[in-house]
């Protein structure tokens, strides 16, 4: 047999970029999440990521006591919905009626200490658990080239996840007036649209896209205790490089970085994908601070 | 009867009181409008009224009922609709969804294709833009899009901060006369710098200065005041 050197390059490079795709569609869904809270709470939710974790370990221990594991899964989900929606009638009320930098800034620390909490429970109560779902297939091919069928299947869960939501804040009248509330709270009140009441629906779906996150992961790989923070700062990296405030930027900067992650992965070696990724947040932010992708949603 | 009554009200901002012991009420199915210079508090007192702004005494009372302690989009579901003088659109959405998040509480929404049309006859440049997004509009156009997006609501009081900004002055002389028609239905509370079209729309007029009420009348009424004539009509007395 002929082997093309330049063909096998040119394979590999096809699936890497694929590979990135499928993992930047999860830093999409991680990333909108926090946008959406950022844009209508004001607070960078730097405990972001551990809505990821706390769908895995849910849905792990709910599995593991018995229980039918889609079940288990939309339970695990669920939960993470829940628990943001909790937070922000709770601990982040009076973080609210704070202005300006202060708000901010004590967000920041409120945020980062419910992090460090979360990340403590599960790790104390859970060590050694991990939450990973495996699909039967091992692998898929396509025009010649193979593809782990879990990281299909993981993609397809994260693009469906996205467009529902794009379709929800685009089509529905209250998707629209999240969206209203996120560019003008003022003109959003005297609509009749209660922005307290959206900004808590925010935080809801914000958890509800973190825990299908936490799917799309424990599908591609594993969700484990731990990790949360890490997590959190690849969804920051997404939402400032898409623009802080915008839906669509996250989401269209979550699959840009994944491709740059796995390239950067691919040539240059792992341990330094995260370095790059942050190097480009510096890039974006001295560049162009709104964001490669600011406005639209 | 009185669709809205403000009675003693003090009411400013952080460290400032603006409006000192302001009464005011506005009759059903009339057009109230109050005049006064630049700083003089209309702003404030319409902010007060809608919520916007924070309320130290007294009562601002809509259909007999206390309103002081609603918040503004629970006022806005009580049938008052606001055009406040910076417009606050949603400037990344397109006109025709500006428009309809106007008829956004329940009672709006049911009529919205109804309210929607009668916008666009009202305003033929927002049909023809429908798609654009309020953002890249023209000021004037603008301002049209907020007063549509007020209409939306289908009010039964619709309030005004300045009306007139932006617009040329024939527009907004069509727009009084379709608010003096409206008035069938509706009841209007105007801010109005320009003095010479408050006086010839409204039924009624507040006279405001440094935060209170100064003098009140009918239009005829209140240019016979030789303290009107020579502060505002520019007229000699
Ligand atoms: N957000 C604010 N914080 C502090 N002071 C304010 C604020 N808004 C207005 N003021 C002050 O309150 C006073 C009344 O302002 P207001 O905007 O109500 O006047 P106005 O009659 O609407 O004036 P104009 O005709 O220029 O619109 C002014 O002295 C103004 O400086
Ligand atoms: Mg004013």
């Amino acid at each position: 047999m002929n082997l093309d050197l330049a063909s096998i390059a040119l394979s590999d490079l096809i699936e890497v970029l694929i590979d990135g795709i499928l993992f930047g569609l999860q830093l999409s869904l991680l990333a909108v999440g926090l946008v959406l809270i950022f844009g209508l709470g004001g607070i960078l939710n730097l405990a972001h990521g551990e809505f990821v974790i706390v769908t895995g370990v849910i849905s792990a221990v709910l599995i593991s006591s018995g229980w039918n594991p889609a079940v288990a899964i939309l339970a695990g989900i669920l939960f993470s919905g829940i628990l943001a929606l909790a937070l922000d009638r709770s601990v982040l009320r009076p973080v609210y009626r704070l202005e300006g930098e202060m708000e901010v800034l004590v967000g920041l620390f409120v945020t980062l200490g419910l992090a460090f909490t979360l990340e403590g429970i599960t790790s104390y109560l859970f060590p050694g658990l991990y939450f990973s779902v495996r699909v039967p297939v091992e692998t898929v091919s396509i025009f010649g080239l193979s593809f782990r069928a879990s990281a299909l299947v993981s993609g397809m869960i994260s693009f469906l996840s996205l467009m529902l939501l794009l379709l929800f804040l685009g089509k529905t009248m209250t998707g629209k007036a999240i969206r209203a509330a996120l560019q003008n709270q003022t003109g959003s009140k005297v609509c009749g649209i209660d922005v307290d009441r959206m900004r808590s629906l925010v935080f809801f779906l914000g958890g509800l896209m973190a825990g299908l996150a936490a799917l799309a992961k424990g599908i591609a790989s594993s969700v484990e205790p731990g990790s949360g923070l890490e997590l959190t700062s690849y969804a920051l990296i997404v939402g400032v490089v898409g623009g802080v405030r915008s839906v669509y930027g996250a989401m269209v900067a979550g699959i840009l970085l994944g491709i740059v992650n796995a390239l950067a992965g691919y040539l240059l070696g792992t341990y330094l994908t995260l370095v790059i990724l942050l190097a480009i947040v510096v890039a974006v932010i001295l560049y162009k601070p709104s964001g490669l992708f600011a406005g639209g949603v | 009867m009185d669709l809205l009554k403000v009675e003693g009200l003090k009411a400013g901002y952080k460290g400032l009181n603006v409006l000192w012991d302001v009464d005011l009420s506005v009759k059903k199915n009339t057009i109230v409008s109050i005049i006064g210079s630049n700083g003089s508090g209309k702003t404030t007192l319409l902010n007060a009224i809608m919520g916007l702004v924070e309320i130290s005494e007294g009562d601002v009372v809509f259909k007999g009922e206390r309103i002081n302690h609603l918040r503004t989009q629970e006022r806005v579901t009580l049938g008052l609709a606001f055009v406040p003088s910076e417009r606050e659109l949603f400037p990344q959405m397109s006109v025709q969804d500006n428009l309809m998040l106007g008829a956004y509480t329940p009672r709006a929404r049911r009529s919205i294709k109804d309210s929607l049309r009668q916008v666009y006859d009202f305003f033929p440049v927002l049909k023809e833009r429908s798609n654009q997004l309020a953002g890249t509009m023209s000021g004037g156009e603008q301002q049209m899009l907020a007063i549509g997006r007020a209409l939306m609501s289908l009010p039964e009081l619709l309030i005004l901060d300045e009306l007139s900004t932006g617009l040329a002055p024939a527009v907004t002389l069509r727009i009084y006369r379709k608010l003096k028609g409206l008035s069938e239905r509706m009841t209007v509370l105007l801010a109005e710098q320009n003095i010479h079209q408050a006086f010839m729309v409204s039924d009624y007029i507040y006279v405001l200065e440094n935060g209170r009420i100064i003098a009140s009348g009918s239009p005829d009424e209140l240019s016979e005041s030789s303290l009107i004539k020579n502060a505002y009509l520019g007229v000699k007395a």
